[in-house]
C-alpha cells in the first residue's frame, strides 16, 4: 500500500515507452534482411561523435556561466538573465534554430560541424546553467561566512564548496545533453549543410515516416539505444561522486559587490549572454512588424493560445506528479531507475509518435479526444526534463528528512503535504513551468494527433510558414516568446509571494 | 436512495440522448490531407463549407504535416478520401476512383533585386559558383525528392557528377519546404527550391513582383496532386461526389488561388497566375526512390 503510488508512477513510465515499441514491432517483418550500409555506419559514428563533443562543450560553458552568474548575482541584470535563461531551451526548435541561422549566418559560416556545435551549445547550455544555479544557490550563508572567516580565497571557496556541487551534477547533465544532441533532428538538418552530418534520428525519421520501412526504423532504434546506454553507463560509473552538501536551503545574494577586479568576469557574462540570447533578440526585432497587430486580434491566435494553455497546463501537471512519484524510488535504487527517465529521449520521437498512432488507431480503435492523447504523449517526452529539474532539490530535502520521516511513518501524500510541499515549493513550481512550456513547443506529436480545431501556437507558426505567411509567423513567434516569459513569471508570482526572501529563481 | 435513483435516471437519459444524436447525425466524410491544405490559410475550410451546403454531410479533415506519410498504410486507415497524394507515390490499384486536381513545376525561386543575370539552364546553374542555394532534404521532404527526380531525368547517365556541381552551392538541406522558403525570404539564400507558381503568392497577396522562378531550357519536373477515394471508404458515392466537386470551376478557383498551384481546369486560372512563364514539362515516374537517395548520398558525401 505504502509504495502503491510510486509503483504506479514507475509502471506508467515503463508502459509509456513499451506500448509504442510493441505496436511498431507488430509491423516488423522478421524475414526481411537488414543491410548495414556504409552510410548507416558513418551516421552512427557521427551521432556519437557530435553528441559527445556538444555535451562536453555545453557542460563546460554552461557550468562556467552558472558559476559566474551565481558569483555576481548581486547585480540586478544578472538576476534577470538567470530568470530568462530557460527561454532558449524551451522555444520550439524551428524558431530557435531559424533564429540561430538568421543571426549567426551573417557573421560566420554556420553550416557544418561548427554550426551544429554552436546550435547545440546555445540550445542546451541554458539547461545546464539553470540546473547548476539551482544547486549552487543551496550553499548556505553560514558556509559562506565561515569561508570568509577562515580567509578562504575565491579559488579556495570554489574548490571547497562550489566545485563539489558542480561535479555532483555533471554526470546527469552530461548524459542528458549528450542524449538530446544524439537524437538531434531539426538543428542537424538545417545546420548540418548536407547528409554528411546526419544523425541516426534522421535515418529513423526517414524510414518510419517517409519510407514506411518499420524494419529499418526498429533496427536503427536499437542501435541508437545501445549507443546511448553505453554513454549512460560509462559516464555514470566514472563520475560518481559523494561530495554532497546537505544544508538549509536559503536564498542568498552574494556579498560581493561591483569591483574593478571583476572586469574579466563581467566581460565573460556579457559575451555569454550575447552568445546565447542573440537569436532571441532577433526573434523580437523581426516579430515587431506590420502584421503584429493583425495577428494579435486574429481568431487563430486566440484559439491556438487556449489550446496551448490547456495542453501545457495538464502536461506540466501530469509530468510533475509522475516525476515526483518516481523520485522516491530513484533515490533508493540510484541509477537503474534513472535510466528509464532518459529512455524517452533516446526513443526517437518519430517512433513513439507512430507507435502511439498505430496503438490508438488499430489496437484500441477508441475515439479518444485528440487533446487527451496529445497531453499524455507530451508528458512522456517531458519527463526527463522534469526529472532533471526536480531531482537535485528533492534528493537534498529528502535526505535531510529521511530518517525523521521514516521514524514517524510519514510517507506518500502526507509526507508531500507536511514536508515536501513547503520545502520544495520553488523547485516544484519551476519544474511545472519548464515542463509546461516544453510541452507547448512540441511539433511532432501535435502533427500526428492534432486536428484543425486543435492547433497549438507552435503548430500555427509552422502552418503560417507553410502557407508563405512569414511575417505572421514571425509575429506569432514573438507572441509565443512572450507567452513563455509570462508562464515563467505568473505562477511564481502567485505561488511564490509567501516567500519573503526569495526574489527570483 | 432517492438521490441515487434520480442520478441513474439522469445517466440513462443522457446516454440515450447521446446515442440518439449519433443516430441522427449526418454522415461524416473523413478526408486525410496535409496541413497546408486544411489549415485556415489553405483552400480546405472554404471547400468544406461549400460541399457541406450541398451534401447533407459533415466534412472532416485529418491533417498531417508529414507530407510523406499521406499515402502510408497507417495514415490511410479510416479515411474516406486521401487528398494531396503526389503522383509519384501513387500506384494504379491504390484507388477505384481518383483525379488530378492541381499541378505545378519544381523550380528555383530568386529575388530579382539580388541576381542580375539569372542562369537559364541547369548547365549554367551548375557551372555557376557564387550562388547560395537552399533545398529540402530528400530524406524528409517530397520537394527535395523532386529535385533528385528532376536532375536524374535531365542527367540519366551523369547524375552524380552534375549533382556534385550543384551541391557545391547548396548551403543546406532543410527538413521541409517551410524552413527552406523562410530562410530564402530572410535573405539567407539566393535560390530556394519551390514551385514555378510561388511568385504568384507574392504578386497576388503582397503586390510584390521581385520574386521570380528560374526557367531552365532543359525543362522542369511536373508535380501533380491527386485526390483519391480510399479503399477504406464507408460511402463510395459520397466520396466520389466530393472528388467530382473538387474539379468544378468554382472549387478549382479556390484551389489555385489558395494552394498556389495550377488548376487542372484552365478556366479557373487566376489572371496573375496565367501571366507566369510556363516551363517545358518533364515527367519522371520511372525512378526508384531509395536508389535515388543512395545515389544522392554518394554525390554529397564523397
Amino acid at each position: 500500500m505504502r509504495n502503491l503510488f510510486s509503483n504506479l508512477c514507475f509502471l506508467i513510465i515503463i508502459l509509456s515507452i513499451i506500448i509504442p515499441l510493441i505496436s511498431i514491432i507488430f509491423y516488423f517483418d522478421f524475414t526481411e534482411e537488414f543491410i548495414f550500409s556504409e552510410y548507416l555506419i558513418s551516421i552512427s559514428f557521427f551521432s556519437l561523435y557530435q553528441s559527445i563533443l556538444s555535451a562536453i562543450l555545453t557542460v563546460i560553458l554552461g557550468s562556467l556561466f552558472a558559476y559566474l552568474l551565481v558569483k555576481h548575482n548581486y547585480i540586478y541584470g544578472v538576476r534577470i538573465i538567470i530568470d530568462s535563461l530557460s527561454i532558449m531551451f524551451v522555444l520550439p526548435t524551428i524558431i530557435s534554430v531559424l533564429g540561430i541561422v538568421l543571426f549567426y549566418g551573417d557573421i560566420i559560416n554556420i553550416y557544418g560541424l561548427q554550426g551544429i556545435l554552436i546550435a547545440h551549445v546555445i540550445l542546451n547550455a541554458p539547461l545546464v546553467t539553470r540546473v547548476l544555479i539551482q544547486s549552487l544557490d543551496d550553499i548556505s550563508p553560514n558556509e559562506k561566512s565561515l569561508a570568509k572567516q577562515m580567509g578562504l580565497s575565491h579559488l579556495g571557496f570554489f574548490l571547497a564548496s562550489e566545485w563539489p556541487i558542480i561535479k555532483k551534477n555533471i554526470p546527469s547533465l552530461f548524459v542528458l545533453v549528450s542524449f538530446i544532441c544524439f537524437v538531434s533532428f531539426t538543428p542537424i538538418l538545417i545546420l548540418g549543410g548536407g547528409p554528411k552530418y546526419s544523425t541516426i534520428e534522421v535515418a529513423i525519421y526517414q524510414s518510419v515516416i517517409f519510407l514506411n520501412n518499420y524494419n529499418q526504423a526498429v533496427i536503427l532504434l536499437i542501435i541508437q539505444i545501445l549507443i546511448c546506454c553505453s554513454i549512460f553507463i560509462f559516464f555514470f560509473k566514472s563520475f560518481k561522486s559523494n561530495n554532497f552538501l546537505l544544508d538549509d536551503r536559503r536564498r542568498n545574494i552574494n556579498n560581493n559587490s561591483y569591483s574593478f577586479k571583476y572586469v574579466f568576469d563581467y566581460l565573460l557574462i556579457f559575451v555569454f549572454t550575447i552568445f546565447i540570447f542573440s537569436p532571441v533578440f532577433y526573434i523580437i526585432i523581426k516579430g515587431i512588424n506590420d502584421k503584429f497587430i493583425l495577428v494579435i486580434q486574429s481568431k487563430f491566435f486566440f484559439s491556438s493560445l487556449i489550446t496551448t494553455l490547456e495542453i501545457s497546463f495538464f502536461s506540466g501537471l501530469l509530468a510533475l506528479i509522475i516525476t515526483y512519484g518516481n523520485l522516491e524510488f530513484v533515490q533508493r535504487s540510484k541509477y537503474k531507475r534513472e535510466l528509464w527517465f532518459y529512455l524517452s529521449i533516446i526513443f526517437s520521437p518519430a517512433i513513439i509518435a507512430v507507435g502511439y498512432y498505430i496503438f490508438i488507431n488499430e489496437f484500441l480503435s477508441l475515439n479518444i479526444p485528440s487533446i487527451i492523447i496529445v497531453i499524455v504523449i507530451n508528458t512522456i517526452f517531458i519527463l526527463p526534463f522534469s526529472y532533471n529539474y526536480l531531482s537535485p532539490s528533492y534528493f537534498r530535502v529528502s535526505q535531510e528528512h529521511l530518517n525523521l520521516s521514516e521514524s514517524i511513518n510519514l510517507y506518500g501524500f502526507k509526507k508531500f503535504m507536511i514536508v515536501d510541499l513547503d520545502r520544495l515549493k520553488r523547485p516544484l513550481i519551476n519544474t511545472f513551468c519548464i515542463s509546461s512550456i516544453l510541452s507547448s513547443s512540441d511539433l511532432v506529436i501535435i502533427s500526428f494527433f492534432g486536428t484543425n480545431d486543435l492547433s497549438t501556437l507552435t503548430q500555427t507558426i509552422y502552418r503560417l510558414l507553410g502557407n508563405y505567411r512569414i511575417e505572421e509567423a514571425r509575429a506569432l513567434s514573438l507572441l509565443f516568446l512572450t507567452y513563455c516569459l509570462l508562464y515563467f513569471i505568473i505562477p511564481r508570482y502567485i505561488l511564490g509571494r509567501t516567500y519573503k526572501d526569495a526574489p527570483f529563481n | 436512495m432517492l438521490a441515487e435513483e434520480t442520478m441513474i435516471k439522469k445517466i440513462i437519459i443522457i446516454t440515450l440522448f447521446t446515442l440518439s444524436s449519433h443516430l441522427n447525425a449526418k454522415e461524416t466524410l473523413i478526408i486525410g490531407t496535409y496541413d497546408s491544405f486544411s489549415s485556415e490559410w489553405g483552400p480546405g475550410p472554404e471547400i468544406e463549407l461549400k460541399f457541406e451546403e450541398i451534401c447533407n454531410c459533415d466534412v472532416q479533415y485529418v491533417a498531417t504535416n508529414q507530407a510523406g506519410s499521406l499515402n502510408s498504410n497507417i495514415f490511410k486507415k479510416g479515411k474516406d478520401i486521401l487528398l494531396g497524394v503526389e503522383v509519384n507515390d501513387f500506384k494504379e490499384g491504390d484507388s477505384d476512383y481518383w483525379a488530378r486536381y492541381d499541378y505545378g513545376y519544381f523550380a528555383f525561386i530568386f529575388n530579382r533585386d539580388n541576381i542580375e543575370n539569372p542562369p537559364n539552364s541547369f548547365q549554367e546553374l551548375a557551372s555557376n559558383n557564387n550562388l547560395k542555394i537552399v533545398v529540402q532534404d530528400p530524406r524528409t521532404s517530397p520537394v527535395g525528392l523532386g529535385l533528385l527526380r528532376w536532375m536524374k531525368k535531365i542527367y540519366p547517365e551523369s547524375f552524380i557528377e552534375n549533382f556534385k556541381l550543384l551541391n557545391d552551392q547548396v548551403i543546406t538541406y532543410t527538413p521541409g519546404w517551410s524552413e527552406a522558403y523562410g530562410m530564402f525570404l530572410d535573405k539567407k539564400a539566393d535560390l530556394v527550391l519551390s514551385y514555378s507558381t510561388s511568385p504568384f503568392y507574392h504578386q497576388e497577396y503582397e503586390g510584390e513582383y521581385k520574386y521570380e522562378a528560374l526557367i531552365f531550357e532543359e525543362g522542369h519536373l511536373i508535380t501533380e496532386e491527386l485526390i483519391l477515394v480510399n479503399k477504406d471508404v464507408k460511402n463510395f458515392d459520397l466520396a466520389k461526389s466530393f472528388v467530382d466537386f473538387m474539379l468544378t470551376e468554382d472549387i478549382q478557383k479556390i484551389i489555385s488561388s489558395k494552394n498556389i498551384m495550377y488548376p487542372v481546369d484552365k478556366n479557373a486560372m487566376p489572371e496573375k497566375m496565367s501571366q507566369l512563364k510556363v516551363p517545358n514539362k518533364l515527367e519522371a515516374r520511372e525512378f526508384d526512390t531509395e536508389k535515388l537517395i543512395s545515389e544522392w548520398l554518394k554525390a554529397s558525401i564523397d
